[in-house]
């Protein structure tokens, strides 16, 4: 069972192991896994579609960061966005090089989990997070689901254009003109 | 809403969301490399849309990984899974660029001889007024560089290491008193070789956000063999 984080002292335990994994500790890198492999996960899994290629991206994710956090600055992304993005990326590398996505059998569909949070994800969200979910809320639904539905299944625009059975043009318009207000909203101070 | 204006031009973010394939992508990918702003449009949106990440669900990771990943020789590939091979253009993307962790791909770095332990390199000043020192511990990664007052108050001197691909890379942030120390990571001391060039350049404080200099360099030299 999950017990309840402070997300400060979270971040800064996470940013405290992430540095000491790019002095090379590698019981760091352990630490860094511990604290964060299950959010890497469900992110690999959403977008890879299938469990043992997650696995593998998980692995290789792994390795990047054990490479790169060297390279992390503190203070300038949280460390949780850094690693999730390197994630995020190497998902997508692998799913856009497999050429086809892959076809979502039953078992793998029940794996991945619906992306609308429970209570406690939503208290959890720092004031950055909040308001990006309070402007996204704010956008017409269809550009609301095009911009979230491209940030969780990866999508190119051919993609989502063909999930949502909607012109190429259109789709790229409805992203555009959301991702304009999306900006708006969340940048007015 | 007038169905006949054309769409804003949101190419950072449909970039940093991933949305872009095929040329539209190469594009863009070769604008963040010469276009700076641009760069730094791409992670202002990276950084808009982080707090989605809450929303992905965690899902324990099988023990698997994390055995593979104990094991001392953490690189090598599963036993009974073919290799993966990515192609190339697969492994580019402009989100790792925004991250300054930028693997541009090149060769493996030949090493003409023998491994050698210590480089060095003086770091003389543009207005050529005089020269740090610097020195690297290539067993044990450990940089050091001379005591030196290059940033401004407000400003941070970064270190960057220029390969044979002309792009430069980003080594760490100078101390802003006393002599500086750092220690490099095998993914870059792995491209330390004699004639390499090092330089630094005015920053932020923290650092360019973009991965590559945005302010002027004021000192650079050429690292040779000790």
């Amino acid at each position: 069972m999950r017990q309840p984080t402070d997300p400060a002292a979270a971040r800064a335990r996470l940013t405290e192991a992430l540095v000491r994994t790019g002095q090379e500790d590698r019981a760091a890198l352990q630490d860094v896994y511990r604290l964060t492999s299950a959010k890497l996960f469900g992110i690999c899994l959403r977008i890879c579609g299938e469990r043992s290629a997650a696995e593998d991206v998980l692995h290789d994710v792994y390795l990047t960061i054990w490479k790169r956090a060297g390279a992390y600055e503190p203070g300038r992304a949280s460390p949780i966005s850094w690693l999730a993005t390197i994630a995020r990326n190497k998902a997508i590398d692998w799913v856009r090089a497999r050429g086809a996505r892959p076809s979502h059998p039953i078992e793998e569909a029940a794996m991945v989990a619906d992306t609308s949070p429970d209570q406690r994800e939503v208290a959890e969200r720092d004031e950055e997070s909040r308001r990006l979910h309070d402007c996204l809320d704010a956008l017409d639904e269809r550009a609301r689901d095009a911009i979230r539905t491209a940030f969780f299944d990866g999508v190119t625009y051919a993609e989502l254009a063909e999930r949502k059975n909607v012109p190429l043009g259109t789709m790229k318009s409805i992203m555009r003109r959301g991702l304009l207000q999306l900006r708006g909203c969340v940048d007015d101070a | 809403m007038t169905p006949d204006a054309p769409d804003p031009d949101m190419t950072a973010a449909e970039l940093a969301l991933g949305l872009l394939d095929g040329e539209e992508r190469a594009t863009a990918l070769r604008r963040v490399l010469a276009d700076p702003d641009f760069a730094r449009e791409v992670e202002e949106w990276r950084q808009r849309l982080a707090g989605l990440f809450d929303d992905y669900p965690e899902v324990a990771a099988p023990e698997a990984v994390a055995e593979r990943l104990a094991r001392p020789e953490a690189d090598s590939q599963p036993p009974a899974r073919p290799a993966f091979r990515w192609p190339i253009a697969a492994m580019v993307t402009a989100i790792a660029a925004m991250l300054a962790l930028f693997v541009v791909l090149q060769p493996a770095p030949r090493v003409a001889g023998p491994p050698h332990h210590m480089m060095v390199a003086s770091l003389m000043m543009s207005d050529k007024s005089s020269a740090v020192p610097a020195m690297v511990d290539m067993t044990t990664g450990e940089m050091r560089i001379g005591e030196t007052r290059m940033a401004p108050q407000g400003k941070t001197a970064q270190l960057w290491m220029i390969g044979g691909d002309g792009v430069p890379k980003p080594m760490g942030m100078l101390a802003s008193t006393g002599p500086s120390r750092m220690m490099l990571p095998m993914e870059k001391r792995r491209h330390l070789q004699a004639g390499i060039m090092l330089a630094v350049s005015i920053e932020p404080l923290g650092g360019s956000p973009t991965g590559l200099p945005t302010g002027p360099v004021v000192a650079s030299g050429k690292l040779s063999i000790a």
